[in-house]
This record gives C-alpha cells, sequence and structure tokens, in this order.
C-alpha cells in the first residue's frame, strides 16, 4: 500500500498526460492504435517512468482514444481508428436521420459505462485465471499456436486465415534470423510494420501506373460534416434550463442513456471482457448483433447497438490488455501482442521471452491490487479529459480536422514515425524489417482479410512458439 | 494480356482524375510525394540531428537514445504542420443531409432485417422523446403504416 500511494503522483501526472495526448489524437481518422500508442508507451517506458506511471499513462491513453475516435466516425462517416470500423455503418444511418450529435453522445456515454465495469470485471476474470498461471506459461509456446489459428479462424478470412499465416510466420522466422546474424533484435518495428502495411501497401500500389490509373479518382472526397446541435437544443425552456444547470460539457452518461442502453452496455462489457484472447474488432461486431437482435424498435436498436459497439471498443482493449499482464505475465491476446507490447517487451526495461525462462516486464513490478487502482486512475482521468471535450469541442475539432489537415499531411507523419521507429531501433536493418514486414502484412491484410491482431499473434508464434516446440521436439 | 495498344494513348491526369484514391481518402500524386519526403526528411533531422545535439549538451548517456526517439517523433508530428499548412485537404465538405429522401431511406433500412422497424411504442420513453426533439416522429409513424400494409397485403416472413 506504501509502494501504491508513492506511486500514486506520477501515476496521476502520466495518467493526465497520456488521457490529453491521445485525446486529441484519436479525433485524427485513421490514427491506429497501435501506431500510436505502442510508440509512444515504449517512450514513455525508455525515460524511466515507473512501471505505474507507465500502466496509467497506457489506460488513459487507450481509453481516451476510444472515446473521442467516435468523433470523426460519427461527424465525418470517417473512422477514427480501427476499432472504429465497425461503428460506421450505424453512425451513418444516425447522419442519414440527420441525428450524427446524439450519436456522439451515446458512444461516448456507453464509453465511459463500460470502461467502469470492464476494470473489476477484468480483474476478477484474472484472479479465476491466475492459478492456471504457472501452467500456462509452462504450455506458452502452444498456447500462443492455438490462439493464433483461433484468432485467424475466427477472423473474416477463417480457414484461409489459418493457412495464411503460416508462411506468415515462416517470414518473421526469415527475418529474424537474418537481422540475428547481424545480431540485431528487432520487436517494435515488426509491430509498426503491421500496423501501418495498409498505408505501406498503398504507397507502394501507388508507384505502379496501371495501379495508378485505377486508383485516380476525378472529385475529391466527400465528406458530409454535420451542423453543431448542442445539448438541449429543440426542447423546451424548463428543460433548456435543468440543462444548463447540469452544464452542457458533463453530461450524465446515466441520463443520456436509457435503461436498455444501459444493461446493454453493462452486459456486454461483462461479456467481452471474457472473451480477451478475440481480436477486438470481431467482439465488437459480434456485441452490436447480439445486442440488436433484442430489440423491437428500430431507432431503439440502432442508438443502443452503437452504445454498446462503442462500449465494447473500451471492454475488449481493458480487458485484452488486465487479464494477460495478471493472470499470466505472457501477451496472450491481440491487444496484448499489439498496442501494449511495450508492456512486455521494451528492451533493456522489460523483456518478455518465457523460451529462455526470461519474463521481467510491467507484471513483474505491479500487484494486481496495482493493477485494479491504476487502471481505475487510467479511466478516471481519460473520463475527466476526454469526455468533455467530446461533449463539447466535437464539432470544432471535426470541423478543424477536415478543413485543415490534409490526408497528405497524415501520411507524412505515419511516414516519418515509420523511419524514426525503424531506424532507432534497428538502423538499416530496421527499416527494411518494417518495410518487408509492412508490405507482406498488408497484403494479408487487404486480400486474404486478415486482420492485424492475428498478424500480432503470427509474430509471437514465430518468436515464442516455434523455437519452443522445435526444443520440445529436441530440434 | 495485351496492353500494347493503349501504350501511345495514356490518358492524361486531366482526363483520369487529378486525384488519387490513397489509404482510404484522396490526395494529389505531387503533393502525396512531397508530404513523405517532409515526413522523411523532418523524422531524420529529429533523430540524428536531435540526439546529436542531445548528446552534445551532456545529457546521459543512457537517456541519449530515448530523447532521440522523442525529438524524431516530434519532427514527424513537425512534418504533419508543415504538409497541412502546405497543402490545403483533397475533400469537398457538404452541408446539412436533412433531406427528407435520406430519412425516408434511412428508416426503411432500419426496417430490414428479421426485427423489421417495431412501432413506437416498443421503444423506451427517451428514445421517443429524441425522436420527437429530432421531429422525427411522423416519419416513423409513417413508415410503421406502409409496413403494417405491406404485412396485410404481403404476407409475413
Amino acid at each position: 500500500m506504501e509502494m501504491l500511494l508513492q506511486d500514486l503522483p506520477i501515476a496521476v501526472l502520466m495518467g493526465l498526460i497520456g488521457a490529453i495526448v491521445f485525446t486529441l489524437i484519436g479525433v485524427v481518422s485513421g490514427t491506429d492504435e497501435t501506431a500510436t500508442i505502442a510508440p509512444l508507451t515504449l517512450v514513455v517506458i525508455l525515460i524511466g517512468v515507473p512501471p505505474a506511471g507507465v500502466f496509467t499513462f497506457f489506460m488513459a491513453a487507450a481509453i481516451s482514444k476510444h472515446m473521442t475516435h467516435a468523433v470523426p466516425t460519427m461527424l465525418l462517416g470517417i473512422p477514427g481508428d480501427t476499432l472504429a470500423v465497425p461503428i460506421l455503418e450505424d453512425a451513418a444511418k444516425m447522419r442519414a436521420l440527420g441525428l450524427p450529435h446524439l450519436a456522439l453522445r451515446k458512444a461516448i456515454s456507453g464509453a465511459v459505462v463500460s470502461a467502469f465495469i470492464a476494470i473489476p470485471c477484468a480483474v476478477l476474470f484474472a484472479w479465476i485465471l491466475s492459478p492456471f498461471g504457472d501452467l500456462i506459461t509452462a504450455f506458452a509456446p502452444w498456447i500462443f499456436l492455438i490462439a493464433a489459428a483461433g484468432i485467424a479462424y475466427s477472423s473474416r478470412a477463417k480457414l484461409g486465415g489459418v493457412v495464411a499465416l503460416v508462411p506468415f510466420v515462416a517470414f518473421i522466422l526469415g527475418l529474424q534470423a537474418w537481422t540475428g546474424s547481424f545480431e540485431v533484435s528487432l520487436s517494435i518495428s515488426y509491430f509498426l510494420g503491421i500496423a501501418i502495411g495498409p498505408m505501406i501497401v498503398d504507397l507502394v500500389t501507388v508507384l505502379v501506373p496501371q495501379n495508378r490509373s485505377e486508383m485516380r479518382r476525378s472529385k475529391p472526397s466527400q465528406v458530409f460534416l454535420a451542423p453543431d446541435v448542442r445539448p438541449g437544443d429543440g426542447e423546451d425552456a424548463d428543460a433548456v434550463g435543468r440543462r444548463k444547470h447540469a452544464g452542457r460539457t458533463f453530461p450524465n452518461p446515466f441520463r443520456v442513456l436509457d435503461r436498455t442502453q444501459v444493461t446493454a452496455t453493462a452486459a456486454t462489457s461483462v461479456v467481452s471482457s471474457a472473451t480477451f484472447v478475440f481480436s477486438p474488432v470481431a467482439v465488437t461486431v459480434l456485441m452490436g448483433e447480439i445486442v440488436g437482435a433484442r430489440i423491437k424498435q428500430g431507432y431503439q436498436r440502432l442508438t443502443s447497438v452503437i452504445t454498446a459497439k462503442n462500449g465494447t471498443t473500451e471492454s475488449t482493449y481493458i480487458a485484452e490488455t488486465l487479464i494477460p499482464l495478471i493472470a499470466f505475465g505472457l501477451p496472450l491476446s491481440p491487444v496484448a501482442a499489439g498496442p501494449a507490447a511495450p508492456l512486455f517487451n521494451a528492451p533493456p526495461v522489460f523483456e518478455t521471452n518465457p523460451d529462455e525462462g526470461v519474463v521481467n516486464n510491467i507484471a513483474t513490478h505491479l500487484t494486481t491490487l496495482d493493477f485494479f487502482i491504476f487502471a481505475l486512475l487510467g479511466a478516471v482521468c481519460a473520463t475527466a479529459i476526454a469526455y468533455p471535450f467530446a461533449m463539447r469541442y466535437a464539432h470544432s475539432a471535426a470541423t478543424f480536422v477536415v478543413t485543415k489537415v490534409s490526408h497528405e499531411a497524415i501520411i507524412a507523419a505515419f511516414v516519418g514515425l515509420v523511419v524514426v521507429v525503424s531506424l532507432w531501433e534497428g538502423g538499416l536493418l530496421g527499416l527494411l524489417v518494417v518495410t518487408a514486414v509492412g508490405l507482406v502484412g498488408g497484403m494479408l491484410i487487404r486480400t486474404v482479410k486478415l486482420h492485424a491482431g492475428v498478424l500480432f499473434m503470427g509474430y509471437y508464434v514465430a518468436v515464442l512458439s516455434v523455437p519452443g516446440i522445435l526444443a520440445a521436439f529436441g530440434g | 494480356m495485351s496492353r500494347a495498344s493503349e501504350g501511345d494513348s495514356v490518358p492524361t491526369g486531366e482526363e483520369q482524375g487529378e486525384y488519387l484514391f490513397v489509404w482510404g481518402d484522396t490526395v494529389r500524386g505531387r503533393r502525396l510525394l512531397v508530404g513523405v519526403l517532409v515526413g522523411v526528411v523532418c523524422g531524420l533531422i529529429g533523430l540524428y540531428g536531435g540526439g546529436w545535439i542531445v548528446d552534445a549538451i551532456g545529457v546521459a548517456d543512457h537517456l541519449v537514445d530515448v530523447w532521440a526517439l522523442i525529438l524524431g517523433i516530434v519532427g514527424c508530428v513537425v512534418a504533419g504542420v508543415i504538409t497541412a499548412r502546405l497543402f490545403s485537404p483533397a475533400r469537398v465538405i457538404s452541408g446539412d443531409a436533412h433531406a427528407s429522401g435520406s430519412i425516408a431511406a434511412a428508416i426503411d433500412e432500419l426496417g430490414e432485417g428479421s426485427r423489421g422497424l417495431g412501432t413506437l411504442e416498443d421503444a423506451s420513453a427517451l428514445s421517443r422523446g429524441e425522436l420527437d426533439a429530432a421531429g422525427l416522429t411522423d416519419e416513423f409513424r409513417a413508415a410503421e403504416a406502409a409496413a403494417a400494409q405491406r404485412g396485410r397485403t404481403g404476407g409475413d416472413l
């Protein structure tokens, strides 16, 4: 308890920084979680922030991002990040009804409710699973293999995804062996390559003359920007007065949502906390379908699905981070293998390689109580920053992004990021690896319909499972 | 596969379109190239230039590397800002979509699928209030009536 109190000030500071930075990043469409959260979390680790501060930063970052990602998704029809994609179609229907701001309020309220339910649920599930932690560590190579195959099969690619995983794993093994011959060890370059793969594929594709002609458009993108509608518009004077008293910037999420929506959000938060090995995108889609199947009236169904889906984007990330850390200390989920990867591997601070008997990651330094408290702190920081920002400044932020930030600027920043992180980690070899992994991974995502979570698990199969299984068979 | 006949008659940019659809949005080709170059250059200046400066001012050895990464990431943000200042977005912003045609189509789409549109009596008081405030109650009622009529004349699923 003394250590917890000692770490509290730095955790609060880092939680606020994470919340502020990722509240702003979340508004920019297309900012993939792994490509943004992972590098900045790595920086926070490497500058020597204590584990409590690192973890609070990560949680505040992830939770804030999945609140403000709803801004471009609902108001512009452009996904804020990967996890906003399952909500696009529902957002389009609300825009067609002329109610995008209502959709935004519902989505963000669902996110707040879900985050505070998912944290204790994830800790509880982790506590239930933790007696099996040693057993799971002993069988980790096989578990990663089975989890990767299962996640691949549960993706849109189905059996094709499982098949495609095999050459992808071989590809990673080849790159690892090649860079290893120069005594260069890489990790974040692989994650970044997978995350940014579709961008790398498109940039290479546009260099091909035949492809370029197919990518040409005679007109620029049409973007619908919903008019600014503040809470209280269209209500009578008494309601407006009550609402002004309550504050327009921080409406009570339980008053934005009806009982069905609160129940749906709570239930999906609990269920999605338990399904921590599956792709967050797949779980979000599944929760939306389950909720939608139970509601009769079309409009209520639509708003409830949006609420539950955005809530699920929070609960999956929370559970897929907390459960692997608390129960196993191994990155046994797509989120732990992707955006949370630096919490497990950030040389020289953290390293996770059970095959060599090395497990020194953030789970080694924090207790279950620490994880619970600092996760809650992260949620509080995120809610305090992202929730009022999204409620008050959503329209201004969306207007700024869509009128001032060109897509060329976003690509410029991400190309720079890919170059910087890969060169920093491994010099020219890092740059070659990120480009190769990006191209191959991006093509698998585009053509074989795999998703990044499968590829992240494929990386861990290559790094952990294959050596472990070969060793078990005396190879 | 023969594309020989096209070799001397490649369509011009104006004929094909001056925009390219890259990574989910439209860009202009030359501006994309400039943006990529700006991103690379600013990133490298931040990473190596920043690292050199940090080393020169005497920061502890074990922190030089980290600061180089931080400054490299700052360089990427600067690249984004520079490119945003240089080039305006290749987007057309349209305003209000509150047209009766799109609303009716949206309500019809809600009625598709096994659950159908339902009736407003099945919705919560809050949902009915939201539709009231948006002026959509009559449109939903009309769609319900049309669905009921189709049910009487067309038979159930």
